[in-house]
């Protein structure tokens, strides 16, 4: 009796399991600073095209590590890139479906000073918070992995603050992990998203939001991979990232778009 | 050459702090040691788990609990303002705490084995022959121990050096300062420098076999079990 039990169970799983091979799945990569906004595109998607919630699934990690596991063959029909780089490489190396990458999402770079630094809490962050030197340890992504870190060393060089700031910095392998140290009160300032920080509901006096002729255009591109040349659903996606829809909610969580 | 100027300083780097951490632990370690060794208080179960904590848990649970008690807010940051120091994130001894609990278990209990593994009997016989109590550690048990404090130091030496999770959390990767080999492959294989990540990683793969094979080997020797820490 209590094998029939397991026996049905497991003939159940594997009918589940095979059913899920069976319908139509898209598989997402997602640059992982994009998760908030994902989560809310994934919604809108699904419930748009009345689809079963099981058949997209998301998966979130750096560019640089899910552009490695694509190139070794993982199963992803589309990839959001947090560069404009990795898609690039991919079409280079012959990986994707079309040769035509689609600037999904233009990232903002901020200034941004933690809570903790009680002295000058005050006045609101500026450029010259920077220039006076107002901060123990200045935290940014690292400027040879993470475009923002990239576009906060293009800012400082802009201001000539390069080599006078240089012994305060403080970097993260992404600018999550800038987040973390300034969110934490171990640095006082950081160059962060502007999207990290609507996400945390910061006040607009603790941050500066960089003017976007300082730096170069951090621009994320999306890019639909090989293994999703007979998917129309992976189609279907990326026709409506490029919808009103997908834009409006990508501009509200501290994003541009074209 | 196969290192840049960058490598060398995060070998030298890793080489000084995993030696720091080795030479504290093991002054730590060995009270710690000897006491979970000899107790029967009831402390010694939540104690001994509060050790080995750091063989479950993920660096990241570490490296994130470290960062904010290193803030200013935190218990270690509120420490450290009152010597003047604002965080100890981003800096060597910021490090060098985060490994001493890091590599706690890995010294603390090949030294509490080989403590046990004596027995009190050779220790009462000293003592009645009247040897007090450093006397005792000195002349008997550090003797009959050594196969345990040399498996600690290797394997502690040894884990620091392998440490990665902790050290990205809390280090903010600056060269010469926090930013150790594991982050330093970590951030070539990132940036795609596969060719770099090549040389220092073959360089801790072949380090971390010497080290493994030297202790297995030794206490293959003395024929005493030291390491049940792992698994």
């Amino acid at each position: 009796m209590r094998f029939k039990i397991i026996f049905t169970f497991i003939l159940f799983l594997t009918a589940q399991a095979s059913s899920q091979l069976c319908a139509q799945q898209l598989n997402i990569a997602v640059a992982s600073n994009f998760i908030n906004v994902m989560q809310e595109l994934e919604r809108a998607f699904i419930l748009s095209k009345k689809l079963n919630p099981q058949s997209v699934r998301v998966s979130y990690a750096s560019s640089g590590k899910l552009y490695a596991q694509i190139k070794q063959g993982a199963p992803f029909d589309v990839f959001l890139s947090a560069d404009s780089d990795k898609p690039q490489r991919l079409i280079a190396d012959n990986l994707t479906a079309g040769t035509q990458p689609y600037p999904y999402a233009v990232g903002r770079l901020v200034l941004w000073r933690s809570n903790n630094n009680r002295q000058i809490l005050q006045t609101p962050v500026t450029q010259r918070t920077l220039l006076n030197g107002e901060y123990n340890k200045l935290a940014m992504a690292n400027p040879k992995l993470a475009p923002y870190g990239l576009a906060a060393l293009q800012v400082l060089e802009k201001l000539k603050l390069e080599r006078k700031t240089k012994a305060d910095w403080v970097m993260g392998e992404n600018v999550s992990q800038a987040y973390q140290f300034v969110a934490t009160g171990n640095a006082e300032l950081g160059f962060v998203a502007l999207s990290q920080v609507k996400a945390s509901k910061q006040a607009e006096e603790a941050y500066w939001l960089v003017p976007a002729s300082m730096h170069e255009q951090i621009a994320q591109h999306a890019v639909t991979l090989k293994k999703a040349n007979n998917n129309p659903l992976a189609q279907a996606f990326m026709l409506f990232l490029s919808s009103q829809t997908s834009k409006t909610i990508i501009e509200s969580h501290g994003y541009e778009t074209d | 050459m196969a290192f840049d100027d960058a490598d060398l300083t995060a070998i030298w780097l890793t080489l000084k702090l995993a030696s720091v951490v080795t030479f504290l632990l093991i002054i730590i370690g060995t009270p710690l040691a000897w006491w979970l060794a000899k107790t029967k208080h009831w402390l010694k179960g939540p104690v001994s788990a509060l050790v080995a904590l750091p063989l479950v848990l993920p660096p990241t649970v570490i490296g994130f609990y470290l960062l904010l008690a290193f803030s200013p807010d935190g218990i270690i940051g509120q420490l450290s303002q009152l010597f003047g120091v604002y965080t100890l994130a981003f800096s060597f001894w910021g490090l060098v705490i985060a490994s001493l609990f890091y590599s706690l278990p890995f010294v603390v209990q090949p030294i509490q084995n080989a403590i046990e593994s004596i027995g009190d009997r050779p220790l009462e016989i000293a003592a009645t022959l009247g040897a007090g109590f450093f006397d005792r550690f000195f002349t008997v048990v550090l003797p009959q121990a050594k196969a345990g404090f040399i498996t600690a130091a290797v394997l502690g030496f040894a884990h620091t050096v392998g440490e990665f999770g902790v050290i990205l959390m809390i280090g903010g990767n600056i060269p010469g300062e926090t930013q150790v080999v594991s982050v330093q492959i970590y951030e070539y294989v990132e940036a795609l420098e596969y060719q770099k990540a090549h040389w220092l990683s073959a360089s801790m793969l072949l380090f971390s076999f010497v080290v493994l094979f030297i202790v297995y080997s030794t206490q293959h020797k003395k024929g005493i079990r030291l390491i049940k820490t792992e698994h």
